[in-house]
């Protein structure tokens, strides 16, 4: 009997591995695909021209897009953001906590770096006084320190959410659109494949700061839930690459990166934040933070453009404008300099 | 040989042996990926045992993380320091692995006390149980390579996915080694 029962269980055993190996190699996708046909031919027969430098500055970024080992939507993207009162907030945030603020539209809200750092994407839908949806993407990527707003047209008639395709390239977060597929490099803003190949996205500024300062400067403010539809270790010692706030900050304060980034350029450390301010002909500045809290105001040259970069010191962040036109705002953004460097090996340095 | 075994595993000592360390790997395993969680800081709880189950957990019971580590539907609390993830698929892999481990370790542990042989083998059977601990995966990489500074290339990334299913190959074929020769020095010894 004894022999008949182990015999058993060995081979439930096996089974189960089985059922296991197969289920893995099935089901790499477990996200049911959205793509149109229609939205993809829409895109395909109204491709942008693309350069042949630009073309092949986008071939080598797809061919070194690398995974970095969960697969598609494997870190899961908040797809129906829930948000909760800043005093609710207060209960679970340290005021020295990095959020992500986003003042854009009527959406004023802060998106903890704890929580994003599970997700990368939160994927929201803006309703217009006029009626009009909008989509939205506050995106993060934690290998690279850059936190963006992009906006989910992809044309004026496709709009799309996005997702988290498992790739990275120069350790950056590789989003993909859910109308068609194509991969989009966070830094770069631009598809490097699929149907929506050499297009940009719009973007708007996301606030990289403190809770305390964000909540002073915006007290209504809503602060996203931890009841995101997934389970995740939020706490404050959640964050599995180190941390900004305690002394040993582990990955954000290491000098060693995660990926071998295509280009490279020692002359920073590669974790030193810069803010990092581009523009469609991929001319490139990168203000070392550091210079922009001391001087406060710093003009330079963006291509044939000069710009000008303020600093708050009320949420230590701050705000890039063409000189000529104070009205025209570029989204800056902060970033640790051996990704920009990496996206941008031409960058223009302002120490 | 699957009779020895269970005659092995039938003496209290080595079933003990087995037991322990079932328990203690599957602890091991489930603090690596993740899914057991010691906090420092104490968290609000509203009783020492509290379940909480995602209203969506049918839409997340067999959805991958990464390879062989799936999403959690729920949490378990034990007071307000540990909380526990509630994965059924991963629970099952840390059975099945707990179990091929402890049954290694209590042969091992047979060899040593009945027929005076090293206990070593047994230990390099062991290796077999490192690859699922370092498995897990945070959230754009493999936990230890960010613990040990590794770079990723594409090729180790992929080897990452094949970690499981060849732990429990080394395991099984370990455990099929361990008996084998058990029953050969049995056989010389004239137990058998």
């Amino acid at each position: 009997m004894k022999t008949f029962l182990s015999g058993r269980i060995f081979l439930i055993l096996i089974i189960i591995v089985s059922i296991f190996v197969v289920y893995f190699f099935m089901n790499r996708s477990s996200r049911p695909s959205e793509i149109s046909e229609e939205v993809v031919d829409s895109l395909k027969r109204t491709a942008p021209t693309v350069s042949k430098e630009e073309d092949d500055f986008l071939r080598i970024l797809e061919q070194n897009a690398v995974s970095g080992g969960p697969g598609k939507d494997g870190i899961p993207a908040i797809e129906k953001p829930q948000y909760t009162t800043a005093s609710e907030g207060n209960k679970w945030l340290q005021p020295n906590d990095i959020v992500f603020g986003v003042d854009y539209s009527d959406l004023v809200a802060a998106y903890p770096q704890r929580i994003l750092v599970w997700h990368e994407i939160a994927n929201e839908t803006l309703r217009h006084d006029s009626g009009q949806a909008e989509k939205v993407a506050i995106t993060y990527c934690p290998l690279t320190g850059t936190a963006i707003g992009f906006k989910g047209a992809i044309v004026e008639s496709i709009s799309s959410t996005f997702g988290v395709s498992g790739k990275l390239v120069n350790s950056n977060l590789i989003m993909y659109d859910r109308a068609s597929d194509s991969y989009w490099p966070q830094i770069l803003g631009k598809a490097i494949n699929g149907a929506a190949y050499g297009r940009a996205l719009e973007e708007f500024p996301i606030v990289w700061t403190t809770w305390e300062r964000w909540k002073k400067k915006y007290p209504n403010t809503k602060v996203l839930s931890r009841e995101t539809g997934f389970v995740r270790n939020y706490n404050e010692n959640g964050d599995p690459y180190g941390s900004y706030i305690r002394d040993d900050k582990g990955y954000y304060g290491s000098d060693s990166v995660l990926f071998h980034p295509i280009n490279e350029n020692k002359i920073l450390a590669p974790k030193t934040v810069v803010v990092g301010i581009r523009d469609e002909k991929r001319n490139a500045v990168a203000i070392l933070k550091e210079s922009l809290r001391r001087q406060k105001t710093i003009e330079t040259k963006l291509g044939e453009k000069t710009i000008v970069v303020t600093y708050d010191p009320d949420l230590d962040f701050h705000k890039a404008h063409i000189k000529e036109n104070p009205g025209n705002i570029i989204n800056s953004f902060d970033a640790m300099w051996f990704a920009w460097v990496a996206f941008y090996p031409d960058t223009k340095l302002v120490q | 040989m699957v009779e020895l075994l269970s005659s092995i595993l039938s003496q209290k000592r080595f079933f003990l042996t087995a037991l322990i360390v079932f328990v203690l790997y599957l602890l091991i395993y489930l603090a690596a990926v993740g899914h057991l969680i010691f906090t420092s800081r104490m968290e609000q709880a509203e009783s020492f045992f509290v379940i909480k189950i995602l209203p969506n957990w049918r839409d997340l019971l067999f959805r991958q993380r990464s390879p062989f580590l799936f999403e959690a539907i729920g949490v378990i609390y034990f007071g307000s320091n540990i909380k526990l993830f509630i994965s059924l698929p991963n629970l099952i892999l840390a059975t099945i692995l707990g179990s091929l481990v402890g049954a290694n370790i209590a042969l091992s542990h047979y060899t040593f006390r009945k027929m005076g042989l090293s206990g070593s083998r047994g230990i390099v059977s062991l290796l077999g149980t490192i690859p699922p601990i370092i498995s897990g995966t945070v959230c754009c990489v493999p936990t230890i390579v960010l613990l040990i500074g590794l770079q990723l290339t594409a090729t180790l990334a992929t080897a990452w996915s094949f970690f499981v299913p060849v732990s429990i190959g080394l395991l099984l074929f370990s455990i099929f080694w361990s008996l084998r020769k058990i029953k050969i020095g049995n056989y010389k010894t004239g137990i058998i």
